[in-house]
């Protein structure tokens, strides 16, 4: 009887942290895994942290590994600073690792990217910014003066088809969404996510 | 029988150890701001009344609660170790420590509790919306634990242990954890002198 009382509670215990980490932590983004996708294309979560050199990185982990495949599969990172940007490296590794930014013109209120076309701006105005592959994944980093601390800041991971023609990026497919299944988009400041980076545990 | 029990217990134990250090792994990070972030007038006014006169002198901010047993004396503790560094490297500093518990800590009790620390900590106390608007400020979440109408004493309250380290012109320029990175700021007093000038 004891023993079921302390299994019990110590389930409780497990199913609350994980609840808070999946539901309160603007550090990641836990994604449900979608096994009717090619593990590649399959975001399993999405962490932040903070590089020894200040810069913010993200690092976006799915279920497998794309050495190669179509050239047109795109690795997407949505950053809501102040607008919206766009982050783009190629799922084939063998394309190597050449990082695509762009500002997109999409409304800040309702920026959720879906199969659609999506004009957009080749964005250079900061330096500073890096992606590459890891193993199952891809880690993409921003410096830390770039961000508006006074500003809502939110983040997603994509996996894409996509292409350029003109100004307009054309998302021909959406493959997974690492927000995917959450009731509402998580908006917070930069400032807590920094907050939050630089003190882990409360 | 006996064994059978011995084997539940183990397994409870490696999935107790499991989760702690699952909770614990994650490592605290001294963010120098490459672009200080102005905080607002209406911050800068707030803080300044930790030490009304001492206007050009750089302040360490953190948040907490007086009845805290654990994260807040230490990290009070570090803060007053970091003030005594900072003082032999001649830069001036100050600390405020900021309640995210006005309902229990009362000015008496704030004033009594941070003097313990040393006298170069003052403590903020605001309310309501002005509380709301500090906290958010400064990204600080803290959340209440079993605090209802039977019990509005002996709750627990969790908070984030950041410490921010503001210069006189009222920029933010360094974000550290309270608990694990004051040796780094210490140094950073000593090496690091031309953020300082």
């Amino acid at each position: 009887m004891n023993q079921a009382l302390v299994l019990i509670f110590l389930f409780m215990m497990v199913g609350s942290v994980f609840a808070m980490q999946i539901e309160a932590d603007p550090r990641t983004i836990t994604s449900f895994m979608d096994k009717s996708l090619t593990p590649a294309l399959d975001i399993l979560r999405v962490t932040t942290n903070i590089s020894p050199e200040n810069y913010l990185v993200f690092q976006v982990k799915t279920r497998g590994e794309q050495i190669d495949g179509k050239n047109s599969d795109y690795l997407l990172l949505q950053i809501l600073n102040e607008k919206t940007f766009l982050f783009l490296l190629p799922l084939n590794k063998e394309k190597g690792g050449k990082i695509l930014i762009y500002e997109a013109f999409i409304s800040p209120e309702n920026h959720e990217l879906s199969k659609t076309s999506t004009e957009v701006k080749e964005y250079h105005k900061h330096a500073g910014f890096n992606a590459r592959h890891i193993f199952q994944g891809a880690e993409f980093t921003v410096p830390l003066d770039w961000i508006n601390y006074g500003a809502d800041f939110s983040f997603d991971a994509y996996t894409v088809q996509a292409s350029l023609k003109g100004n307009t990026l054309v998302i021909s497919k959406v493959y997974d969404q690492a927000r995917k299944g959450y009731a509402k988009e998580k908006r917070f400041s930069a400032m807590a996510l920094l907050n939050k980076l630089c003190s882990p545990k409360r | 029988m006996k064994q059978g029990v011995l084997k539940i217990y183990y397994f409870l134990a490696v999935i107790t150890m499991f989760i702690l250090f699952t909770q614990t792994s994650i490592k605290a990070a001294t963010v120098i701001l490459p672009r200080p972030v102005p905080l607002q007038a209406e911050t800068v006014n707030h803080l300044r009344q930790a030490h009304p006169s001492e206007n050009n002198h750089w302040m360490l901010v953190m948040f907490g609660f007086a009845h805290c047993k654990d994260f807040c004396p230490k990290s009070l503790a570090n803060l007053s170790m970091l003030i005594e560094a900072a003082a032999s490297e001649q830069i001036k500093l100050d600390g405020a420590f900021v309640t995210v518990d006005p309902e229990r800590d009362s000015n008496e009790i704030l004033s009594s509790y941070t003097k313990s620390f040393g006298s170069h900590i003052g403590y903020l106390r605001f309310e309501g919306e002005d509380l709301e608007r500090f906290k958010a400020t400064f990204g600080v979440e803290a959340l209440f634990y079993t605090k209802h109408a039977g019990n509005l004493k002996n709750y627990q309250v969790d908070h984030s242990t950041s410490a921010f380290l503001i210069d006189p012109r009222g920029r933010i320029r360094v974000i550290f954890d309270a608990q694990q990175d004051a040796a780094n700021i210490a140094k950073m007093f000593r090496e690091n002198k031309e953020l300082f000038n």
